[in-house]
């Protein structure tokens, strides 16, 4: 049995060549059960009894159906694709001796939701507590293909508030090594290809710092409002847009965004001001990490414009309900949500690493599902299930699915023939 | 988990320099037998290249110069600000020593460090 909800559980795995499993959801209720979880056309999750479980296997050749995770052979599962493999290892940890160790030991077990020791998981009110909006955290776009990144560096009147040549030349330097990090990660057979396009300006202001300032926006808008102008644009969150929006166009790229970096006190080192972007800002020293860990903060501040959420303890969006990104997943490694804290992150601490779940928050290394032989509600399936957007032709043959890397972009590429 | 190799990211990137008047087509050639992965200007682009790869020729038509160290000063000096900025970041990078970093590892809200993102809420007096 997986976990400790008492529900008799099977997985359910296509070898390589087998059908897709999700024909196999109506057999499955047919003797008795129901699918509970699908990973991509190779593995089904089902609650069926012992005898179904015989039937459905004795029905799909190639398809091997096993109460216990560690029984299904190598040669099942060989070549199985990320998600697959993703929901059997989940599967495999759910019958685990330390994972039901664990939930034998539930902190606060029987206790209402509204003890004194622990917050409740409904959101307390917005004042005492920043959540994201259930199920709307904005996901910006899908970090692939063509990226425009405007760097502009906003500097002062007096000495405290410039950079020196060094320090212009390092902060892109770090940014390069950052983003040259994040777009390594791609991995082959994805649709994934990132190129990162620049714009670099530099902007000598002479306005002065404000002590009066007292909010985030007074402090960003002092400097902000005047570079926009001196770039073209007009003031406030209208004129970041309207300049990322000019870079995309004028560069020509599929997304674009931009950081700030400046000395002029701010509220925080490094911010984006709202998950998707389009902007973030940083101070050239990075407070306690230093400027040599500007490349790291960079991307992890990039990983904010694409959608992904926190995984450090404590953070607002490091909490395990609602879903981020591109592909609207929820907050798996999350520190406070997965046994034993989660593995290494960008998103998690100042690392060269990236968990699984992040990319799929930055809409990132998308495998495109071969459609070719797949039926048109199977092809939907397969392509919503990497946050692909489907749509049919109506046309019979070559071309006649295409799929668009989001509900906004125009449908690009031919995808099956049937 | 991808990326475990970690590593400071710019083994085998090479600068190419294209020609101005034929960047477009020079950079549509060059995407086609390399992975660019950085475009400083239409003309300043930066590939990865792995060890089973041929890195691009300086012989190909519309490429100036290929690098993987400093440029000339002379080809430096033909590049406007912008260009010349991104280069000399590059350069630093790849010819730059070991970093050394502050709470390399640590988690973003370890003790002692603030972590980068902002916390909700109004600034704190004096702030």
């Amino acid at each position: 049995m997986a976990g400790d909800i008492g529900i008799h559980e099977v997985a359910i795995v296509g070898g390589a060549g087998a059908p897709d499993v999700g024909e196999l959801v109506a057999l499955v209720a047919e003797e008795g059960g129901e699918a509970t979880h699908r990973y991509g056309p190779r593995v089904l999750i089902a609650a069926v009894p012992p005898e179904g479980a015989r039937v459905v296997e004795r029905h799909a050749p190639g398809v091997t159906v096993a109460a216990e995770a560690g029984a299904i052979p190598e040669a099942v599962t060989s070549g199985l694709d990320e998600v697959g493999a993703l929901g059997l290892e989940a599967f495999a940890l759910r019958q685990s001796d330390e994972y039901a160790a664990a939930k034998a030991q539930r902190p606060l077990d029987g206790e209402v939701w509204d003890t004194e020791e622990a917050l409740p998981p409904d959101a307390p009110a917005a004042e005492e507590y920043e959540v994201p909006e259930a199920e709307s955290v904005p996901a910006g776009a899908r970090l692939n293909g063509r990226v425009a990144v405007g760097i502009i560096i906003v500097e002062g009147p007096t000495a405290a508030l410039q950079f020196t040549a060094a320090e212009r030349t390092n902060a892109v330097a770090e940014v390069q090594n950052g983003l040259t990090w994040l777009g390594s990660l791609v991995l082959p057979t994805t649709i994934s290809r990132v190129t990162w396009v620049y714009d670099i300006q530099t902007v000598a202001l002479t306005v002065n710092p404000n002590p009066a300032d007292t909010t985030w926006e007074q402090r960003e808008a002092r400097w902000r409002d005047p570079a926009l102008d001196d770039l073209g644009f007009d003031p406030g969150q209208a004129g970041v847009q309207a300049y990322v929006e000019d870079l995309r166009t004028r560069l020509g790229t599929d997304s674009a965004y931009c950081g700030f970096f400046t000395r002029y006190p701010l509220g925080h080192f490094a911010y984006v001001p709202s998950i998707g972007g389009p902007h973030l800002v940083m101070h050239y020293d990075n407070d306690g990490w230093g400027p040599n860990n500007i490349d790291r903060v960079f991307a992890h501040e990039t990983g904010h414009i694409f959608g992904a959420p926190d995984e450090y303890t404590g953070a607002p969006t490091c909490e395990c309900v609602n879903r981020y990104g591109f592909c609207r997943t929820t907050n798996a490694n999350c520190e406070s949500c997965v046994l034993g804290g989660g593995v290494v992150c960008i998103m998690k601490q100042n690392d060269w690493q990236m968990c699984r779940h992040t990319p799929f928050h930055l809409g990132f290394n998308v495998k495109v599902p071969i459609a070719f032989e797949m039926s048109r509600s199977q092809a939907f399936l397969a392509m919503r299930n990497v946050c692909l957007q489907p749509t049919f032709t109506g046309s019979v043959g070559p071309g006649a699915w295409v799929y668009a890397q989001s509900p906004r972009a125009a449908p690009k590429c031919p995808l099956s023939a049937r | 988990m991808i990326g475990a190799s970690g590593g400071e990211g710019h083994a085998g990137e090479y600068l190419v320099i294209l020609e101005p008047g034929a960047a477009t087509e020079a950079l549509e050639q060059l995407r086609s037998s390399h992975r660019v992965i950085q475009v400083g200007s239409p003309r300043v682009v930066v590939v990865a290249v792995s060890p089973e790869e041929t890195p691009p020729s300086s012989e190909t038509p519309g490429v100036v110069a290929v690098s993987s160290g400093a440029l000339p000063a002379h080809m430096i000096e033909e590049l406007d600000e912008q260009e010349a900025l991104f280069v000399a970041a590059w350069t630093n990078r790849i010819t730059g020593p070991e970093k050394q970093r502050r709470g390399d590892g640590l988690p973003w809200d370890a003790p002692g460090f603030e972590p980068p993102d902002a916390p909700a809420g109004p600034l704190p007096p004096g702030g």
